[in-house]
């Protein structure tokens, strides 16, 4: 039995739309070389579609822009607030931690500070010839040098910690 | 400058802090998240809300656009969800832009009656209030298709259809408009 093709205008918008299968688009194409009339309704609905794509576009308000802009910066504004009202509670750590490291160090400052030198030999051999490397490796070996460089690597963790956390909190915040 | 740079480059920039590189997207790009949300959500007013709604969306979810699909697509879902959302907290019934119990038409600003004695001459003008005039998920299916030039693929990206309802939905919309022009502006489309 053969297949009768029924040529409609939906076809041709489907056609004209580019929505058909390959099978149809070729019964389409074959019809529209037998009938200048669907040619001319080709035509117009091309005519029709360039009219629905040309349309211009609604403007929003004047300053619109400006709004989504001032709504942003509040929005990020109010989520950094946020995430540093909640600051307190790694000061708090940090402090609590400073607190026990700083503790001790001040203890072996005051002890290393009020140690006597020892008495000087009694041979008099010559003085050392300055060496950069010796003088670091005398100075690293003081207690006090030894423990100020660990505060400050612990002051430096902390800060970078903290930074991390914040970042950390300020992202959730916006949904990253 | 600014229009030289690619939407890509612009939400690079933008993800780092840059703030000028945000308002270049939202400058681009705000007349179509405008029109669209005004297609769905039918008042200037309510349209206003939503697609300022949708830059700040945009923003808060641009780490997550992986580039899968256009970027244009993926602003045009933001726009369509966060417009159902906005309906859903006008109208807590409302389950889709295609619910026929319950019409989306909150406002019709956007569509006003064409027999009102408005003086329309330009064809342009006829077309866009036949389109305001068709239901929020037809209109929204005839622009996203004519106007952006979205794909069919893309619309149903857009709007969570499968392939055969887009299809279905197009036609049904294209039928639609057909009949409002050949009813209400019989003068401006003779043949449409």
């Amino acid at each position: 039995m053969e297949h009768t093709f029924l040529m409609t205008d939906d076809m041709l918008w489907d056609y004209a739309d580019g929505l058909l299968s390959a099978a149809d688009k070729a019964r389409v194409e074959s019809e529209l070389l037998q009938n200048p009339e669907w040619q001319q309704r080709l035509r117009l609905i091309q005519a029709e579609k360039q009219e629905l794509f040309s349309l211009p576009l609604e403007t929003p308000g004047a300053g619109f822009a400006d709004r989504v802009m001032s709504a942003w910066a509040a929005e990020h504004m109010q989520a950094r607030a946020k995430a540093e009202g909640k600051d307190w509670i790694i000061r708090l750590i940090a402090l609590v931690f400073v607190w026990f490291v700083l503790l001790p160090v001040v203890v072996m400052l005051v002890t290393a500070l009020q140690v006597t030198p020892a008495a000087a030999p009694l041979v008099n051999l010559p003085e050392l010839p300055n060496i950069p490397a010796a003088e670091w490796s005398r100075r690293l070996s003081n207690p006090a040098v030894t423990y100020s460089l660990l505060l400050g690597l612990v002051f430096v963790g902390l800060r970078f910690l903290d930074k991390y956390l914040q970042h950390r909190r300020l992202a959730h915040e916006l949904g990253y | 400058m600014a229009a030289t740079l690619t939407d890509e480059t612009l939400i690079q920039q933008a993800l780092t802090g840059r703030q000028s590189a945000f308002a270049m997207l939202v400058k681009r790009y705000e007349k179509y998240v405008f029109t669209l949300a005004l297609r769905f959500v039918r008042s200037r007013e309510d349209a206003h809300e939503v697609a300022q709604d949708c830059f700040l969306r945009m923003f808060r979810y641009m780490a997550d656009f992986r580039g899968d699909c256009k970027f244009t697509t993926w602003l045009y879902k933001i726009v369509y969800s966060t417009s159902l959302n906005h309906l859903r907290k006008k109208n807590p019934d409302i389950l889709s832009l295609d619910d026929e119990q319950h019409p989306v038409r909150i406002k019709d600003e956007a569509a006003p009656d064409a027999s009102r004695g408005l003086e329309i001459n330009d064809r342009n003008a006829a077309l866009q209030r036949a389109i305001s005039m068709l239901s929020a998920d037809d209109s929204g299916i005839i622009t996203l298709f004519y106007l952006y030039e979205q794909s069919l693929d893309e619309i149903c990206q857009i709007m969570d259809l499968s392939m055969s309802n887009a299809k279905t939905k197009l036609c049904r919309a294209r039928q639609r408009l057909k009949t409002i022009l050949d009813t209400q502006f019989v003068t401006e489309f003779k043949e449409f």
